[in-house]
């Protein structure tokens, strides 16, 4: 009897390594250590040694990118079920236009796409024919060094991720430092950044289509709230328990048909109900309805503060 | 009554008014006085003193109101039925039963009669309104009635009887309750006024308005099956706020619901110590439903054959929820049927229960159509614009019962809409409805002074016209409105009539109308997209010139007012050609700027609550020259020496710091900026590529009390074209950078960058 909690503990630190070194798996993780673009790169031949090279920073290596180079990083097998943060430092040289001179490139740092003129980050996923299920682009604007993070849930059938690297316009040169893909901590709700205000405001994780004019926004006493104008919509995250569900949300409301919504999917996409929540910090329950596999949060004129759904039990 | 006979009724009284006269003021001394009995009820004793109030105003003099006819005085008018029933026994029994009115001279006296006390009190403003050139324009105490000054006041106007077409001409009252407003539904016919003037001595409609689940809210804590299961919520819930379902296939429920309707009835009964006349059911503004295994099953109709659920929800499948809550009722209608047949029981086909369902309907129950979300603002209900499902809905209903009425949203709007309220109203006669079981009924805004009724007081007006008599001509009773509320300016108020009218009612317009469409966009639809902005401008302004009563002025005034904050509404950058521009416009003296309009709505840029006012002025103004968009940008600045900008170089870098920005987006043109600083620096960028270059130029200045900027832009790099519609719009912002460490940002309406872009007009 008493040798089975120490057996259950081995057996779960097998698991954990198991999982961690699936997580860690390449080309994400060692700090291009090997400095070899074909060890990380999935286009690696299709890669001019001009456009790319390892440059050391600090005692480790970076990636260089250069001359419009494009690099499509190798896929990384992904659990839809997982919440997961994808993180790097950027910065660039060249003439392009920065965030730090112009400070409307804000705009940018949403998943509004890329222009081709800007270096660019996009995380696809993909079903195991590696047809794209959906994908994540942002434009890369700091000129000094900036930790870009996206925090997501693959979509349900994904099997893996993809992150390319666009070092934007020709003159340009775009430093990479430090990938990693792995768990991401908790955030102490399922869906993906629960508050706006810790990941600051050029972070967009957990939003997937941005009404017209949404913005993160800085509130008067300087915290980050999302100001989701009239209909954004979050990405989906997974709703694995059967049982009950809450959504609390600490928002302001701001304009037309103020509406936070929670609604809940089949493994589709397709919706199959959805329970309405105010923005007055109490939890609005819901049973998880029959068939439902997934969420995805709906606000219509509010200012967000936090957001979160929370599995309460059975 | 049938339609048509009422009709005939109509038609025999009108030919039997006679030429007759009596005074009831001359020289502006009262020569009559209103005999009105004793025990008069509230609205008898409001309509004559409000009668007499308005011929005090008319003349000057002051009419005697007593309960016993003085010997001394002339014409004597004596009000209510106690006075009439013995000599008007005919009328008596012919208003019987009805809202209806007659205004009968006998030997030399008037009698003003209902057979309630209300239809005596629409008689005493039907008198006064056939006899004298007084109209209850809109509700507004200071403007809304209009009437001319004179020192005589005689009846003319004394032998006829008019009985409303709808025994339930409903309107509907917010919160709080407007008086004003109540009293001129009253003065126009309607019978339900709103909740200041529900006592009994008002004799208006005693209504009990219900949601389906309300009457049965209270049995929850015993009963909770007897309330509608979501599975979301993992259970079954109550009534809250109002709102809640019922689980309509417990086989109790209909007889439970039906003694709980009548338990309310008695009890409201006892209160007021007035009989219910009407209990109204509606689903609540929810679509929720049962969604209990029961509720799911296939409803086995009466008629035989049976009804499959396509889907749980009813916004999906609303002709199963239809028909299940139907059912429903027609079991309950036989309780209610046998306990309380005095009250009418009034469905309210909304939400999903305006779909008609797959059974009849009980025969004593009334329906009324909320047919609100299609346009019916613009179309009659059977026109072909009109969205097929709501044109067959209302078709439908028309097969599925004879008591079929409206609930409508017929607010104050400047369109002629009065047109299809009256073309659905007459389309229910048409269809052999029972017009004694039509309960018509709008929601409308109280008069408070506000932009609908500035610009729609006469649809409105004319609606009350014909809520009480569907049948008579819309176009005159337009007219009769016009002539009567503009007087000395009614000629160019019917040439702006029939401007707007000739505009709305062109069957090649297709703009939607609903409840939810605003003012400001029924006016861009009918006159601004039209091109009829300058002659309706025009007309206004000689029809106020031509007024001379002052509510007259008043209301052509606020009208005009109204349509000049609705253009600068539109915010569109108006570019006036002037092609002197071309030799002098981007130097800051040229007289050619003092042509085009000066946006000023420029306020501190705000995300959410209150709109501030910016610390410093902004103003734009734009024009164009055939080849070029002049627009000169003003920023004030009253520490114009403390403007924190970078040093005038000719790097095409961002101008942080005090500085402009105009952008402008549309199809196929992607966000584009034209920006520049006090100090003269100038940047262009299109898609955030400011290698991308339009070829403007701009020429700055500084001057005592701050900065100016005149930009000169390529119409071709914007796409434009003089005279050619664009759909490329605008939006300007500001930053106001004195080196704080929060510099204050302006935008043109407060708003932020990309949260609304405004529209462009190159002339």
């Amino acid at each position: 009897m008493c040798n089975k909690p120490r057996l259950t503990v081995l057996a779960l630190l097998a698991v954990m390594t198991m999982v961690t070194s699936a997580v860690f798996a390449q080309p994400f993780g060692d700090q291009f250590a090997r400095k070899d673009l074909g060890q990380y790169a999935e286009n690696a031949r299709l890669i001019r040694p001009d456009q790319a090279s390892f440059e050391p920073l600090e005692g480790r290596q970076v990636l260089r990118l250069t001359k419009s180079a494009s690099v499509t990083f190798k896929d990384v097998p992904i659990d839809p079920t997982v919440k997961y943060a994808l993180t790097f430092r950027g910065r660039f040289e060249g003439d392009g236009e920065a965030i730090e001179e112009n400070p409307h490139l804000d705009f940018l740092t949403a998943y509004r796409g890329v222009p081709s003129i800007f270096a660019g980050r996009e995380v696809q996923f993909l079903d195991a024919e590696k047809r794209v299920l959906r994908s994540l682009s942002s434009a890369l604007v700091f000129r000094e060094w900036f930790e870009y993070r996206d925090v997501f849930y693959a979509p349900p059938k994904s099997k893996y991720v993809r992150l390319t690297i666009k070092s934007g316009r020709e003159d340009q040169v775009y430093f990479v430092d430090n990938i990693q893909l792995q768990p991401a901590a908790d955030e102490g709700a399922i869906n993906c950044n629960p508050v706006p205000d810790r990941y600051g405001k050029y972070n967009y994780s957990g939003w997937q289509t941005l009404a017209v004019g949404a913005k993160m926004i800085e509130l008067p006493d300087g915290r980050v709230a999302f100001d989701t104008k009239y209909g954004t919509s979050g990405a989906t995250f997974p709703l694995a328990k059967p049982g009950k569900y809450t959504l609390t949300t600490i928002s302001q409301e701001n304009g037309f048909n103020y509406a936070v919504v929670l609604n809940f999917l089949d493994e589709e996409g397709k919706k199959i109900s959805s329970i309405n929540g105010w923005g007055n910090g109490k939890p609005y329950e819901a049973v998880l309805p029959a068939g439902a596999t997934q969420g995805s949060l709906l606000f219509y004129s509010n200012v967000i503060e936090e957001v979160r759904v929370n599995y309460v039990g059975q | 009554m049938k339609w048509t006979a009422l009709l005939s009724c109509l038609v025999c009284c009108s030919a039997a008014v006679q030429v007759w006269a009596a005074d009831l003021v001359r020289g502006g001394k009262p020569a009559g006085e209103f005999v009105l009995a004793g025990d008069a009820t509230q609205v008898e004793v409001f309509a004559v003193t409000d009668a007499r109030k308005w011929i005090a105003e008319m003349t000057g003099a002051t009419m005697p109101i007593v309960s016993t006819p003085t010997e001394d005085v002339g014409t004597k008018v004596f009000v209510g039925r106690n006075f009439a029933e013995p000599l008007f026994k005919e009328d008596m029994a012919a208003l019987e039963g009805s809202d209806g009115y007659a205004i009968r001279e006998r030997d030399g006296k008037v009698y003003v009669f209902g057979s309630r006390p209300r239809g005596t009190a629409y008689g005493v403003f039907g008198l006064l309104e056939r006899n004298s050139d007084i109209i209850w324009a809109r509700p507004h105490p200071r403007y809304g009635t209009i009437f001319g000054r004179h020192e005589n006041l005689s009846l003319t106007q004394a032998n006829l009887i008019d009985k409303p077409t709808f025994p339930y001409r409903g309107w509907g009252m917010g919160h709080p309750f407007h008086a004003p407003s109540g009293e001129w539904v009253l003065r126009n016919g309607g019978n339900q006024l709103g909740r200041g003037m529900e006592e009994a001595g008002w004799d208006m409609l005693h209504l009990a308005p219900h949601n389906l689940a309300t009457p049965i809210s209270r049995l929850f804590k015993d009963h909770p099956e007897y309330f509608a299961f979501d599975p979301l919520k993992g259970g079954r819930h109550g009534v809250t706020g109002g709102e809640g379902s019922m689980c309509l296939t417990n086989p109790k429920l209909p007889e439970v619901w039906a003694r709980e309707v009548i338990r309310e009835v008695h009890e409201r009964e006892a209160r007021t110590r007035r009989p219910v006349d009407a209990f109204l059911i509606g689903p609540g503004d929810n679509w929720f439903t049962c969604q209990c295994p029961e509720c799911l099953k296939p409803i086995q109709l009466p008629q035989g054959g049976t009804l499959e659920m396509k889907d749980p929800d009813a916004v999906k499948d609303p002709l199963f929820r239809s028909t299940q809550i139907f059912m429903f009722l027609n079991e309950a209608m036989k309780t209610l049927k046998q306990e309380v047949p005095h009250v009418k029981m009034v469905s309210l086909a909304y939400i999903h229960m305006a779909e008609p369902p797959m059974v009849d309907i009980h025969p004593d129950m009334l329906i009324y159509f909320a047919p609100y979300p299609t346009s019916t603002m613009h179309f009659g209900l059977l026109d072909e614009r009109q969205a097929g499902v709501w044109r067959d809905r209302f078709a439908k209903w028309m097969t599925k019962t004879k008591n079929l009425g409206f609930y409508e949203y017929f607010f104050s709007k400047p369109s002629p809409l009065a047109f299809y309220a009256g073309e659905n109203l007459k389309t229910l006669g048409e269809h052999g409805m029972d017009p004694s079981k039509g309960y018509v009924y709008t929601e409308f805004d109280f008069d408070r002074g506000g932009p609908g009724w500035d610009v729609g007081a006469m649809n409105t007006w004319v609606i009350a016209r014909l809520f009480w008599n569907p049948n008579q001509d819309v176009d005159a009773l337009y007219r009769y409105y016009i002539q009567r509320t503009y007087r000395d300016a009614a000629p160019k108020m019917l040439e702006y009539y029939e401007l707007i009218k000739n505009s709305w009612v062109d069957s090649g317009d297709t703009t939607y109308d609903n409840a939810h469409t605003s003012i400001p966009g029924v006016y861009a639809a009918m006159i601004v997209k039209k091109g009829l902005e300058p002659r309706v401008r025009q007309i206004l302004g000689e029809a106020a010139s031509m007024a001379t009563h002052p509510s007259s002025q008043a209301l052509i005034r606020r009208m005009s007012t109204r349509y000049a904050s609705f253009t600068k509404g539109l915010n569109r950058m108006v570019a006036p050609n002037i092609q002197e521009l071309s030799h002098d416009g981007d130097r800051f003296e040229s007289v050619q700027w003092e042509k085009p309009e000066v946006l000023d709505e420029f306020k501190q840029t705000r995300r959410y609550g209150d709109i501030l006012e910016a610390s410093q002025a902004t103003t734009l103004r734009a024009a164009h020259d055939g080849t070029h968009l002049y627009l000169r940008f003003t920023a004030s600045d009253t520490q114009i020496a403390k403007a924190k900008a970078r040093p005038k170089d000719n790097a095409e870098v961002w101008p942080a710091g005090d500085h402009g920005e105009i952008w402008f987006s549309g199809p196929g043109i992607p966000a584009t900026v034209f920006a520049f600083d006090c100090n003269g620096n100038a940047y262009d960028a299109r898609g955030y590529d400011r290698d991308w270059n339009s070829g403007w130029r701009v020429v700055t200045q500084k001057t005592d009390d701050g900065w100016e900027a005149i930009a000169v832009i390529p119409l071709s790099a914007l796409g434009l074209q003089p005279g050619v519609e664009s759909k490329l719009q605008w939006t300007a912002i500001r930053e106001i950078n004195h080196g704080n460490e929060r510099p204050e940002w302006v935008s043109y309406r407060a708003v932020p960058l990309y949260s609304s872009f405004f529209p462009i007009i190159i002339d």
